[in-house]
């Protein structure tokens, strides 16, 4: 605390060089901070909620699962889903914004017929089948979106806050504590000065009546 | 860095994204499933892991954490039946507690 550092006048250096510091770190930091944030909103704008969208669809998905499963068994939906293989390649980047790595997510989804139309035959599957398929299509492309936003929106908010705790334990704990502390050894340098001059002029005033007296 | 996209977890997820085109799966069960998820995510070949918020939620909190802090692969956690998505709520909160305000109740 302030109060158990020597009064001298080196220890006011000290802490003034401190204070210099402690303040450039604040604003470094507050810096910091406000680009985290400005980064953040510019995913949050194409996040768009994603998370509500999916959990609707995922509902709409598994109910058409189940009614593709009741009217075909495992096999033929296992049999089905062979025919839909598709090479998907995901290019996944790392972006370093302000020292948190967030990932930057490209898809490329070729599917290895040159058909847009369903590729398992008509003959055995039904409408249910169909349903399903397209439900966890739509499903997949929503996943791919947002993996990219969601991690990254993750992991700068959790960097936003930790950088918040710090620019408000700079300014408000830190910098007033080193203030007070050098507000303290200034006063207290100040205070010996006055001292030693009253002394000085004590003695100075004795050593003069001496010199009368002889 | 290319890469391919995995799913893991129970059989209706798993038999989804099949049908959607996605050609490495993995069925688990519970037991299985913290030691198969570590398995992929040491494999560099893939780099989304898609898997279920349920059995996510059970793995143990060292792997947990691991998850919160890497980039690469993305782990994405999907809602299950009943289409409640504790994920959601958690980023929501998060959000609050970091920048002050609710996003989600703007909507």
């Amino acid at each position: 605390m302030a109060s158990d550092v020597n009064p001298t006048r080196m220890e006011l250096i000290k802490t003034k060089e401190r204070i210099v510091l402690a303040k450039k770190g604040h604003k470094l930091l507050k810096q910091k901070r406000d680009a985290l944030i400005l980064e953040f909103f510019k995913i949050l704008k194409k996040a768009q909620d994603l998370r509500g969208q999916l959990a609707e669809k995922m509902v709409r998905g598994y109910r058409s699962l189940g009614f593709a499963e009741t009217y075909h068994n495992m096999q033929d939906l296992t049999k089905v889903s062979l025919d839909l293989r598709k090479d998907i390649e995901v290019d996944i980047e790392v972006r370093n914004v302000m020292g948190v790595k967030i990932p930057n997510i490209t898809t490329k989804m070729e599917s290895p017929h040159f058909l847009s139309l369903p590729t398992y035959s008509i003959a055995g599957t039904s409408a249910k089948i169909d349903n399903a398929v397209g439900n966890f299509n739509e499903i997949l492309e929503m996943v791919v979106k947002l993996a990219e936003t969601e991690t990254a929106m993750k992991r700068l908010i959790v960097e936003i806050e930790k950088t918040k705790r710090r620019v408000n334990a700079l300014e408000f704990v830190l910098i007033p504590r080193l203030d007070e502390q050098k507000k303290m050894i200034a006063f207290r340098l100040d205070e010996m000065e006055r001292d030693s001059f009253v002394s000085l002029k004590a003695i100075k005033r004795k050593l003069d009546k001496k010199k009368q007296a002889n | 860095m290319k890469a391919k996209i995995f799913v893991i977890g129970d059989g209706p997820l798993v038999m989804g994204f099949k049908l959607a085109g996605v050609d490495n799966t993995m069925q688990v069960n519970e037991k299985d499933f913290q030691s198969e998820l570590e398995k992929s995510l040491s494999n560099n070949d893939y780099g989304i892991i898609i898997t279920n918020e349920r059995m996510l939620s059970g793995v143990d909190w060292r792997l947990k954490k691991k998850l919160d802090s890497i980039a690469y692969p993305v782990v994405i956690p999907m809602p299950d039946q009943s289409g409640k998505s504790v994920e959601g709520d958690q980023i929501r909160d998060l959000i609050k507690r970091a920048l002050g305000f609710d996003l989600g109740a703007k909507k």
